[in-house]
């Protein structure tokens, strides 16, 4: 039988939004065992930001967060008065991994880790932990932009654009679980655990495809420029009849001049072709228009150029590939009822992934403060009525 | 204590291009043996002739352009390289006692590809039971697509993200970086660590099975749930974000000079008003409340631009900072090198490389406090360490060496 691989992990997750939670969803989703310590005073802002089904908000309902939150278990903790502080303590002893979100500086991390030297406590911020902007606030928006990435993206005479969703967010989160897998590999040989801070806007400034030390090299300034590739010509979106597709030359122009059968394409050098980019779009665009986005993909495929199809999320459900693979999962959850969730990031052939929901918010208090801390059905009452829990 | 994290592990790379390139950097950084596996006829680093679009040192190529590229030397610090021809017995014997004395094997062909070679999973465990093996492709090893081919922007448009990334009265446009890779190679890198604790546990290898288009869907999670929950498809919607917070990117002084700016809730607007000294615009009705911005956005970002157009995003990030206010200065590739907060977090390194010359790098993606780690050797000349590979590794002599280079088995130089 297949395990999942990372179970026997304990994992605390003080994470909130989306980069501390992505990180704790690859670790749970994994196998390990993820306690979120979530505000008794309403839980991780997740809960309140939606998608919710008809757009009425329901902490137990939103989108965000049930899909950052599968697998885990929630706990309420009010951890910044001085009882919580204390439980969080004991948690921390019995802890592998902590990961932690918060702005630099709430969190009294040199201490938490004089408590569990072998733990791995894992700090994401917008800014990394010192620094002149370290108490700067952020956004996602501000983080792509501190970072790079939307000087890059978008139309050249028109205000620079952000990769849509909290991408930012996300790129934290995932580095985050690289770093934290990486700091338990030396900890399971030594005992040691350290600390790790991950800056949102230097995983961003880690992910831009050479323009870095390309402005070291000779100080040419990458322009962005809408759907084009900054050097081939086309590997760009363009309009068809029922949508869009990504139309793409690949590295064979002649085969791509004979699968669309224009042979006024064969005039242009490959090298050509991005300066003269308008031109050559000229002639794609009657070729598209009558056409089909499966048509024109599928066909294109034939010929292997690497063609595709602009799918909105509404088409992924139906799409062959996801279905065959299994990709897509459909998990239960007793308030926002059965609905369908992205599936594992890669298969594994000798361990599985597990689809279990999102806690609902303190579902696992009793077990945690009573099973695993030893607090009597009593004390977790009075912890309760003191605000605590 | 100055052992890196994952010293002692040997990887193999046969990956190119993006995705496994991406991987492999964050594994060598933390201290891994990356041994990447180039031929003479493609290497992904481009041959003897320049690639066009290609930067280089002061915009020169040189005799050795394939040593002097910005895109592979920013992606393959911290590793090795050798010369070798898979497309031969003689060489895939060769690859096969590497794999023997390594731990993962990292490549990011179409899936056919290994199996051609005679180099897929099954054999190669055959060779060594444990060993890792991680396929990084567009669509995945199985599945009706399975063979079809996609770079990283094909990928973006299939899972939904170009879909979603443009302006509201545009087209889609999808990211200007090649994203999907980025994400893949991520993910990869976390792949490959989940299944080395596995084998410390068990002893056992295994095979990664990684499609671009599946490691990126999870960062898109939310649309496909509301798409569960609502049967909608979401719009594009230019800077801002489906919450409730105020956004978006406002022009300032300076060419091409912008700033983006977010305003979560009635505090922060009031803290945002003030910080422009109250102009008489900020007590107006319309901008009264949240769903009233949002309401006459359109108004309220021509006045908020009438004050980001007197001054620098520097600046204007500086007094909005001092304010509370979430905003930062939309940085060029060039700003960003020259930017004080990561020049003091090191987060930029000096690395010299014999034909490249001496440069800023960006450095470790982030920082362990116990290994924090270095960029440790520039990127690898084109088969620099086939003596180190050949020789000291798999104990091969000069004469051995010198004979299979001359059968082309062996590269030492690209062929064109």
């Amino acid at each position: 039988m297949k395990d999942c691989p990372l179970s026997g992990l304990r994992v605390l997750d003080l994470g909130q939004y989306v980069s501390g939670p992505y990180c704790t969803k690859l670790l749970a989703d994994f196998g390990a065992e993820v306690i979120k310590i979530e505000s008794p005073n309403g839980g991780d802002i997740s809960r309140r930001c939606g998608p919710f089904p008809g757009d009425a908000p329901d902490p137990e309902k939103s989108g965000l967060f049930l899909h950052l939150n599968t697998n885990k278990k929630s706990i309420t903790l009010d951890w910044q008065s001085e009882a919580g502080v204390e439980i969080l303590q004991k948690l921390i002893l019995q802890a592998d991994v902590l990961v932690e979100n918060y702005d630099p500086g709430v969190l009294d991390c040199p201490s938490l880790h004089e408590l569990n030297p072998s733990l791995v406590l894992t700090s994401i911020s917008y800014f990394g932990q010192d620094g002149p902007y370290r108490d700067y606030k952020g956004a996602d928006i501000v983080a792509q932009a501190l970072g790079g990435i939307m000087k890059l993206t978008g139309l050249p005479d028109r205000e620079p654009l952000k990769i849509a969703g909290p991408q930012a967010e996300y790129q934290a989160g995932l580095n985050a679980a690289v770093a934290t897998m990486t700091a338990l590999y030396l900890r399971d040989e030594t005992g040691l655990g350290q600390r790790i801070d991950v800056s949102v806007i230097e995983v961003l400034a880690s992910i831009l495809e050479g323009a870095l030390l390309s402005c070291s090299y000779d100080r040419s300034v990458r322009k962005r420029d809408g759907a084009r590739h900054r050097i081939l010509h086309p590997s760009t979106i363009l309009p068809c009849k029922n949508g869009y597709v990504h139309i793409d030359a690949g590295a064979d122009w002649e085969t791509f001049a004979r699968f669309l059968e224009i042979p006024d394409l064969l005039r242009y050098e490959p090298e050509e072709a991005r300066q003269k980019a308008d031109e050559v779009d000229a002639h794609l665009i009657p070729w598209l228009a009558p056409r089909e986005a499966e048509e024109i993909f599928h066909r294109a495929q034939e010929w292997r150029l690497p063609f595709a199809m602009v799918l909105g999320a509404d088409q992924l459900p139906a799409d062959p590939q996801l279905r065959a693979r299994g990709f897509l999962v459909d998990i239960d959850h007793p308030i926002a009822s059965r609905l369908t969730y992205p599936g594992a990031p890669f298969k594994m052939s000798e361990n599985t992934w597990r689809a279990w929901r999102a806690p609902l918010l303190g579902e696992h208090n009793q077990e945690i403060y009573c099973s695993l801390l030893g607090y009597t059905t009593q004390d977790l009452r009075q912890l309760k009525n003191m605000g605590v829990v | 204590m100055t052992e890196l994290p994952l010293e002692g592990l040997r990887i193999i790379s046969l990956s190119q291009v993006y995705a496994g390139p991406y991987a492999g950097k964050l594994l060598a950084d933390m201290g891994a043996e990356v041994i990447k596996i180039e031929s003479a006829v493609r290497s992904g680093r481009g041959g003897r002739q320049p690639q066009p679009g290609a930067v280089y040192p002061d915009g020169q190529p040189g005799e050795t352009p394939y040593n002097r590229s910005a895109y592979y030397n920013e992606l393959n610090r911290n590793k090795y390289a050798v010369g070798l021809d898979l497309s031969g017995e003689q060489g895939r014997e060769i690859f096969k006692k590497l794999v023997r004395i390594s731990d993962v094997v990292l490549e990011n062909f179409s899936p056919r590809v290994m199996a051609n070679f005679g180099l897929d999973y099954p054999t190669l465990r055959q060779i060594k039971p444990e060993i890792i093996m991680v396929s990084i492709s567009a669509y995945g090893q199985t599945g009706p697509y399975r063979d079809y081919v996609s770079f990283g922007r094909g990928i973006e448009a299939m899972s939904g993200l170009s879909q979603v990334t443009g302006y509201e009265d545009s087209q889609p446009l999808g990211p200007g970086i090649a994203y999907a890779d980025a994400t893949a190679g991520l993910h990869a890198a976390f792949a490959t660590l989940v299944a080395l604790r596995h084998r410390r546990r068990t002893g056992k290898g295994q095979h990664i099975d990684l499609s671009l288009r599946e490691s990126l869907i999870p960062l898109l999670g939310e649309h496909l749930l509301d798409y569960s929950m609502n049967r909608r498809s979401p719009q594009r919607r230019g800077n801002r974000d489906s919450s409730a917070t105020f956004q978006g990117c406002y022009r300032c002084r300076g060419d091409d000079a912008w700033i983006a700016i977010a305003i979560c809730d009635d505090g922060e607007w009031r803290a945002f008003c003030s910080a422009l000294g109250n102009p008489p615009w900020t007590t107006e009705e319309r901008f009264a409340t949240s769903s009233r911005r949002q309401q006459n956005q359109r108004d309220l970002e021509r006045n908020i631009e009438r004050w980001t157009t007197g001054h620098q995003p520097g600046e204007a990030m500086c007094i909005l900072q001092q304010a509370g206010i979430r905003a930062g200065a939309v940085r060029s590739a060039d700003e960003l090198t020259r930017d004080p907060h990561l020049w003091e977090r090191d987060f930029f390194e000096m690395v010299t490389h014999p034909e490249a010359g001496t440069h800023a790098h960006p450095g470790i993606s982030w920082k362990l406090s116990r290994t924090p780690g270095r960029i440790r050797m520039p990127a690898p000349c084109f088969a620099e360490h086939n003596d180190y590979v050949f020789g000291e590794l798999l104990g091969m002599s000069k004469e051995e060496m010198a004979k299979l280079a001359e059968k082309g088995v062996i590269a030492t130089v690209p062929l064109r």
